[in-house]
């Protein structure tokens, strides 16, 4: 059934458009969860791939993917965190299989001892100019890049980052950290 | 959440999708996940008669066949029928004759 011009998908919920798309296959609502998230989609898509026409097209199989998994989507957490976690791990598959890289996230905690965990304020990349940003990311590596991303586009608390992840919160923040140390080693001198 | 340079970062790509916006891409989406809707829903109904059938082909006893969901009411008496038609075909009382007779 198409309801669409009778209900604004505008003022409806993310849970209640999944319910209503499982309900009675109405493609309006999936249309309008597309309308709603694609851009955000594509603008993690285009971080982590560094490229544009990458990004369209993951954008599309991102939410193919979406589609066919939406039953499994549970009320746990947000849908955007849900689609986020997808998009993430889909991009992260694009790279390691484009790159081969087996290690994306890098659990090696004895690589840490021995160097100093110096803690780096967050303003060093918050207050960066957007575009300094985009290329300091574009020379992490992706796992950093997510998690960075994770912590500080989607404003997700560590716990919520390590359940996406699978890791452990301590796992977690020592990789912000080091994440946030590599960024500023990279950052242009002001 | 407080602006900052990723939610300006992502604000400029958000943009950038919007500004590049192709309608096509959507109507495609939508032809592909409604395919899939139908491929998924056959599959749903044709995998376990073809799991069954290659069971029997495999071991020679016949198994029941159990689609998950099917809106076939009459599917199991069909197959009845059909199974009964096939093997009055091989009764010697038949015209043509098996290879291997009773």
């Amino acid at each position: 059934m198409n309801t669409i011009g009778i209900w604004k998908p505008i003022d409806i919920s993310d849970a209640e458009l999944i319910r209503r798309y499982l309900a009675e296959q109405d493609q309006s609502c999936f249309t309008a969860l597309y309308r709603r998230y694609a851009p955000k989609v594509f603008a993690k898509c285009c971080t982590m791939l560094g490229d544009e026409q990458f990004a369209r097209d993951a954008v599309q199989d991102i939410f193919i993917k979406v589609a066919l998994n939406l039953s499994k989507f549970n009320d746990k957490s947000s849908f955007s965190t849900w689609l986020y976690s997808v998009t993430y791990n889909f991009c992260i598959d694009i790279i390691r299989k484009r790159k081969k890289l087996t290690i994306i996230f890098d659990e090696d905690m004895s690589a840490y001892r021995g160097t100093a965990d110096q803690e780096i304020a967050d303003s060093v990349l918050l207050d960066l100019k957007y575009l300094d940003l985009e290329r300091v990311l574009s020379l992490l590596p992706p796992g950093d890049r997510a998690i960075l991303l994770m912590k500080y586009q989607d404003g997700m608390q560590i716990k919520e980052i390590a359940e996406q992840l699978g890791k452990t919160e301590s796992a977690i923040k020592m990789q912000i950290l080091r994440a946030k140390q590599k960024a500023e080693s990279l950052k242009k001198p002001d | 959440m407080q602006k900052n340079s990723f939610i300006e970062l992502q604000e400029a790509l958000e943009a950038r999708y919007e500004a590049n916006f192709d309608p096509r891409n959507l109507m495609q989406l939508e032809q592909q996940v409604q395919t899939m809707h139908v491929f998924g829903q056959l599959a749903e109904l044709f995998i376990p008669i073809a799991a069954g059938a290659a069971v029997t082909m495999a071991t020679g006893s016949d198994v029941k066949v159990a689609p998950a969901h099917t809106d076939l009411p009459d599917f199991e008496w069909r197959y009845k029928t059909l199974k009964e038609e096939t093997s009055q075909a091989n009764h010697p009382r038949d015209r043509f004759q098996p290879l291997i007779p009773y």
